[in-house]
């Protein structure tokens, strides 16, 4: 059976045409044409063939589309050019963008968006980020700088350590001290107050007491002592606190000026009984001839040294809590009695005074 | 982590992140304290940072404190208002400072990427790392940032 009859050979002719028929249908299509007397195949192959179009489109850049939104597709590649992330596609758009002149200016100021930095700006604080290497040198290095920062600080407060100075003390009292006949000079001086049991709750008054002690810094300790044993036993309160605080602190300076110091020297101790009520006076007297409660007075002038020095002002104080003071009323026995007495107190004795004058509520003026 | 390789980083590090600092809160004491604040993080942290991670730690740390101050005190929007000065003065302002004024009118996210772009040469990735971001959202906020500027710039021109 033939492939070709008088109604499909035409389309048969047009894939000769095209070129898509293979040499043997090309044979066998002559054969069909030459069969039915119809033109020859040559005479197809002579119609007239269409050249594909040279034109093209020149505005199809503007048909294209920006990744990102609202940025039209010129700006888009040129950017994209700028930051060296445009493809090869988008480098030939923008190389075709570019052609214009007023694209060329746009591409310009977008170069100049480029930011470069400012080298006037510098951290300068960025030695206090460096580390330094802890090695073992350098730790070595420190402990042996501290020991000897250490050696050379104990070596100072050696030289420099204030050394006692003992001044005379001189006591103007109007009343000696008198000691009880049956106690030896040379033995601690044990002060007996058995006799004065019957003048408890009497009072004794010490105008115009002054004692200054020889060394500021046995002073500045005594004042410690005393006012640390005053709060311990009788809570004072904010106000009284202050006051003692700045007279302490006027204490000090004056204590610490070694030329005011001799200035007061020879310091001056007395005790006045003029004051005191008749019947006390004789009451004393009458109890203990002896006075062994000088002792006592002795201890009111001392009680009344570390109040008298900053402050001229006359003011009564009772002093009700004598224990308190005994530490420090036995110091002075001490002091008294080693300056005239040449005796001295030891443990006991200062023991049985604080017993002692325990017993006594005493007032002073200062 | 070595001293020798965080003193490094110090000295390598530390006026870019200064500038990176400064350039967005524009204030010279802050911008040296978020430094310091960074550079102390780096040190407590300097076992878990990888040494060719330090960069980036620096910036990630920097950015973050940096955030945390600008969202605090809403300098965001202040900058619209006040003025600031920049701290090289010139007789007549330059290319470079107008773009540096420029850039102060930036959103914040646009100003911290383009300079993490141009002053530090960091990639898309890279500042995504730091910012938090993907790449392509880095991508839309740079191209965004230059066509901003260079209309800035363009204004600026147009007004000289």
């Amino acid at each position: 059976m033939e492939k070709w009859n008088i109604t499909n050979y035409e389309a048969a002719l047009l894939d000769y045409y095209e070129g898509e028929l293979s040499p043997e249908m090309v044979t066998e299509l002559e054969l069909f044409l030459k069969n039915n007397n119809l033109p020859k195949l040559q005479s197809v192959a002579l119609l007239p063939k269409l050249m594909p179009s040279e034109m093209q489109l020149t505005d199809k850049l503007n048909l294209k589309k920006s990744e990102i939104a609202d940025m039209n597709y010129e700006l888009y590649v040129l950017i994209a050019k700028i930051e060296g992330v445009a493809t090869e596609l988008e480098c030939a758009d923008a190389d075709q963008y570019l052609l214009q002149s007023s694209t060329k200016t746009m591409y310009s100021q977008l170069r100049q968006t480029k930011l470069s930095p400012v080298l006037a700006l510098c951290y300068t604080d960025k030695i206090k980020l460096i580390k330094e290497n802890k090695g073992v040198f350098s730790l070595l290095h420190r402990f042996v700088s501290i020991a000897a920062a250490l050696v050379v600080l104990a070596i100072l407060a050696f030289l420099l350590k204030p050394t006692a100075v003992k001044l005379p003390i001189q006591l103007t009292t109007q009343n000696d001290i008198l000691v009880p006949a049956n106690q030896s000079q040379l033995q601690p001086l044990y002060l007996t107050y058995n006799t004065l049991d019957s003048i408890v709750d009497s009072e004794l008054e010490a105008p115009n007491c002054q004692i200054i002690e020889p060394t500021t810094v046995n002073k500045i300790k005594e004042i410690e002592e005393e006012n640390t044993m005053t709060e311990k036993l009788s809570p004072i309160n904010k106000k009284q606190q202050l006051k003692r605080d700045k007279e302490q602190y006027e204490i000090r300076k004056k204590i610490q000026q070694p030329t005011l110091l001799q200035e007061q020297i020879p310091q001056v101790a007395s005790v006045d009984f003029k004051n005191n009520s008749p019947d006390l006076k004789s009451k004393y007297d009458s109890i203990n001839p002896s006075k062994p409660i000088l002792a006592g007075v002795m201890e009111v002038q001392r009680y009344s040294y570390t109040n008298a020095v900053e402050s001229k002002k006359t003011k009564t104080n009772h002093v009700s809590e004598t224990n308190s003071n005994a530490k420090n009323v036995s110091k002075l026995i001490r002091l008294i009695t080693n300056e005239k007495l040449n005796a001295n107190i030891g443990a006991n004795g200062v023991k049985d005074i604080k017993l002692g004058l325990g017993e006594f509520e005493l007032s002073y003026n200062r | 982590m070595t001293i020798t390789q965080y003193n490094t980083h110090v000295t390598n590090q530390a006026d870019g992140l200064y500038r990176f600092v400064y350039h967005n809160i524009n204030d010279e004491e802050q911008a040296k304290d978020i430094v310091q604040d960074t550079f102390e993080r780096f040190w407590v942290n300097k076992e878990k940072v990888l040494e060719g991670k330090a960069k980036s730690y620096l910036f990630t740390t920097a950015y973050r404190r940096m955030i945390d101050v600008l969202r605090k005190e809403k300098r965001i929007a202040r900058l619209d208002e006040v003025k600031v000065e920049p701290l090289y003065k010139e007789t007549t302002p330059d290319l470079k400072q107008l773009l540096y004024q420029a850039l102060d009118t930036l959103p914040e996210m646009q100003r911290i990427v383009v300079l993490l772009r141009d002053l530090e040469g960091y990639d898309y990735r890279e500042i995504g790392t730091i910012t938090n971001l993907t790449e392509s959202q880095v991508k839309v906020y740079i191209f965004r940032a230059r066509a901003t500027l260079r209309e800035r710039l363009v204004s600026v021109e147009t007004i000289i």
